[in-house]
């Protein structure tokens, strides 16, 4: 049964599809890629043509349903919003476009080099954000784990980021459980006015709490009882032996951010990275 | 393998959970030999599930408390070695499913051990597929595990355990929530992991029906203690009273073998189909009328009527119930029955408005649920959730159970005539000023349901009284249902017990994939026994047992132990 925000917890869309199928390591790779290019550069020639490829990437490569994605971008656009608007407000450099003089406030001024840069970090927050989110949507648990055995991670601190994540869909139905079970002794949370819905709170999260304490003590017995922490590493079900695809993808990716970055810095800086 | 050699020795153990006076375990003395089938028993809270904590380090190492006496498994004294030195060896299955899935995934939640052993890829797989056939999750592996129903949950917890194929295997309460085929399945599999492989088992359980034939030797616990312990047929037949007095489920032939062995109508009492077949098959009978309770049921106009109802849960879109049509009249005692996953809460959650329908009508009381709220259907049909502690929030059991009527706008008086009421009834007056939470499990059960009677609906509707409760708790909560239906509210229960669902009920319905299977009374429903078994049920002990005897001039539809002590024209009182 899908639960009211179960959108927001199930990140993962089991699907087949290219992206799907690349091994986490790949995926790390085109994640690195992406956040170089959108953090070393703010410059419209490098941002569109790397926003544009995520969005292609996303909308016809990941499988992933519309609406899922248009709820994910609905979700993101308002804090989004935000965001580009301050860079508007409070940018001090470029030609002016509109002031404001009152006496008890006289520092707000709107310039051209504010509107470009809103766009620009707007376009490099949108790449950031998007890219993680295309890896999330199409990468199992499993694959995070090793992802972040990538990074160095040990697989028994990135257990317990898996575990806290599978935990959050239980407890959700916790919660529409003991709604439901409340409603059906008449308690109506739509009828109730904010401070009562304050108070109700209460009512929800006491047998929530009840359930969280009962987990938080059931859950270490299940990881100890299946050998968590047994060895320093572990082994996978899923094969994640690089194929011709993922070597292609970590190619494409090393050749376009070498590209990018002797167009943008130059061979002498290229020379100082590496 | 050899059964004499001991795989785990507890010697004086006791166990006190922090804060408290009482021991959860006390003085327990006990060898399980290695290759055997060891099956403890006894009632909700008698100290089982605490116990099997201990075999495997889990108490002291991960649940704190305090711990006397020692336990050395397979060589190691649990004290001195962590908990997942033991995970290699010995595994166990809680009685949660849901606080086992620790990735969301259903193949990876059966595999997280292993891969934390370092298995190979390849055994893996072997493994998976293994443990997937056994317990009937095929095609199942990628699904989200906490979307799954709760046999299907239980069902990925067992193959989790199962692909470990360790030495020992400890399984608490294992089959709780699955459906009677499903238990005998998952119950006939251990004992193959026992004989095939001379794994250890150690299995809880409530239905000692079931697994009375496999077990090489039985303990039964209460208050902590072991109050009896040996060989199956011996512990059955020298404590059976004992052991029905605390509350365990005595396999209905061995309880009618209780009285035939007193009158000398038999010389042993039976513990499975087959005995009992052997021995009644040759008492001379004389033919008795069973009696069975005059049902009154105003058949005017229904108080639920279902039209063409279709039900689709959305994302991914899954059609859960799929044109059914049925009435239920004022009255009536209904049982909703079916295998896991067969659209049984679905439907009933239809009839106080909680769902809506895809298609179709739901009528409850004249009202179409589509143009009321649930609110307002609370005055009509009650619903006691699975779990209580989903239910409980106040601090004093008066509050929580006058909560419903308040809501509803009862007057101060008739909200406390109606508490007083319902708390009398099950007993909570002198408990009625005490926070619920601390109460004991079957308290804050009776407390779900006060709080729920209390709003006097029409209709009551319980899902899974049995579930993790013991026969005498699950019994008496439908004591209660019972005084209720005799005052004209109609009762509507939801079990995998196909015992109390006989034993309590007038009518059953059977589903099967969203559709009615079969719409009759109790006694039609379980002399079906073909249609029962395409849903994964099958009927209580008794009804097998008198089916079975048709051609000696038993009737094959005897629902339940009194039914067949009528017929035998024994006294039962």
């Amino acid at each position: 049964m899908a639960l009211p925000g179960s959108r927001i917890v199930e990140v993962y869309i089991h699907a087949q599809s290219p992206f799907h199928s690349l091994t986490p390591l790949t995926k790390v790779v085109w994640l690195l890629t992406m956040y170089i290019v959108a953090l070393l550069f703010l410059d419209f020639r490098v941002l569109i043509p790397a926003l544009a490829s995520i969005l292609i990437i996303m909308f016809f490569l990941i499988n992933a349903p519309r609406k899922k994605l248009t709820d994910f971008l609905k979700l993101i656009s308002l804090p989004f919003s935000f965001y580009s608007i301050g860079y508007v407000l409070f940018t001090r450099e470029g030609n002016i476009l509109a002031y404001v003089d009152w006496p008890w406030y006289h520092w707000f001024w709107i310039t051209d080099w504010g509107f470009i840069l809103s766009g620009l970090v707007l376009m490099r927050a949108l790449i950031l954000t998007l890219s993680t989110a295309v890896v999330l949507f199409t990468t199992n648990m499993e694959g995070i784990l090793k992802g972040l055995e990538i990074f160095g991670i040990k697989p028994k601190f990135g257990s317990t980021l898996t575990i806290t994540i599978a935990l959050l869909p239980t407890m959700l139905s916790v919660i529409l459980s003991i709604l439901e079970a409340q409603k059906a002794r008449g308690f109506g949370w739509e009828k109730l006015s904010i401070i009562k819905k304050a108070r109700g709170l209460v009512k929800l999260l006491l047998p929530t709490m009840f359930s969280a304490i009962r987990y938080a003590t059931l859950i270490p017995l299940t990881m100890e009882s299946r050998a968590f922490g047994a060895y320093k590493g572990r082994t996978y079900i899923d094969d994640y032996t690089l194929r011709t695809k993922d070597h292609a993808v970590i190619v494409i990716c090393i050749a376009t951010l070498v590209i990018t970055v002797i167009l943008g810095y130059g061979f002498k800086l290229l020379l100082t990275l590496f | 393998m050899s059964k004499d050699k001991d795989v785990i020795t507890c010697q004086n153990l006791t166990f006190f959970y922090p804060k408290t006076e009482k021991p959860a375990i006390c003085d327990i003395n006990l060898n399980v030999k290695e290759g055997e089938f060891l099956v403890i028993t006894g009632p909700s809270g008698a100290g089982k599930t605490t116990f099997c904590l201990t075999l495997n380090g889990l108490i002291p190492h991960v649940t704190a408390g305090s711990l006397m006496g020692n336990v050395v498994t397979l060589g190691m004294n649990t004290r001195e070695y962590p908990a997942y030195e033991f995970s290699k060896v010995v595994g166990i299955v809680l009685q949660d499913p849901e606080s086992q899935f620790l990735v969301g995934t259903v193949k990876y939640d059966i595999v997280y051990a292993l891969e934390n052993l370092l298995t190979p890829r390849e055994e893996m797989l072997k493994r998976l597929e293994w443990a997937l056939k056994i317990t009937r999750l095929e095609g199942f592996e990628d699904r989200l595990s906490y979307r799954l129903s709760g046999g299907q949950k239980q069902r990925v917890a067992i193959a989790a355990g199962l692909t470990l194929t360790p030495k020992i295997l400890i399984l608490d309460e294992p089959t709780s929530e699955l459906d009677p085929i499903g238990k005998t399945e998952v119950l006939s599999t251990v004992k193959e992991l026992n004989e095939k492989y001379g794994m250890t088992i150690i299995l809880v359980t409530h239905e000692i029906e079931q697994v009375i034939d496999y077990a090489d030797r039985i303990v039964v616990m209460d208050k902590g203690q072991i109050v009896a312990e040996g060989e199956p047929r011996k512990v059955l037949i020298e404590q059976i009273d004992k052991m029905r007095d605390i509350g365990v489920k005595i396999p209905q032939v061995a309880e009618v073998g209780v009285f035939l062995k007193k009158t000398g109508m038999i010389p042993n009492i039976p513990l499975n189909i087959q005995e009992a077949f052997t021995l009644f098959s040759d008492l001379k009978l004389e033919t008795k009328q069973i009696s069975r309770k005059a049902v009154s049921i105003i058949q005017e106009s229904p108080i639920i009527e279902v039209k063409d109802l279709w039900f689709t849960y959305p994302e991914p879109p899954v059609t859960a119930i799929s044109g059914i049509n049925l009435k239920i009249y004022q009255g009536e005692r209904v049982g909703v029955i079916g295998q896991n996953g067969s659209g049984k809460t679905t439907l009933v959650k239809h009839f106080n408005g909680l769902l809506k329908p895809t298609k179709g009508q739901v009528i409850v009381d004249g009202i179409d649920t589509k143009n009321a709220t649930v609110g307002e259907l609370s005055t009509k049909v009650g619903y006691v959730f699975q779990n209580p502690d989903h239910q409980i929030f106040s601090n004093t059991v008066r509050e929580e159970v006058s909560f419903g009527p308040k809501n509803l706008g009862f007057s101060k008086e008739e909200m406390e005539r109606s508490c007083n009421m319902a708390l009398k009834m099950l007993g909570l007056t002198e408990v009625a000023d005490e926070n619920p939470f601390f109460l004991s499990k079957g308290e804050r059960e009776r407390v779900a349901l006060a709080s729920v009677m209390a709003m006097k609906p029409k209709v009551l509707i319980v899902d899974e009284p049995t579930t993790g409760q013991d026969w005498k708790t699950s019994m008496e909560i439908m004591g209660e249902c019972e005084k209720l239906n005799a005052m004209g509210t109609t009762i509507i229960t939801i079990s995998h017990d196909m015992r109390l669902i006989a034993q309590t009920m007038n009518r059953v319905i059977v589903m099967a994939q969203g559709r009615v299977l079969l719409d009759g009374s109790a006694k039609e429903t379980f002399s079906n026994p073909d249609i029962l078994k395409e849903t994964f049920l099958e009927p209580p002990q008794i009804t097998m047992l008198s089916q079975k005897l048709r051609d000696y001039g038993y009737p094959n539809d005897i629902l339940t132990t009194n039914e067949m002590l009528d017929f035998l024209g024994i006294d039962s009182t």
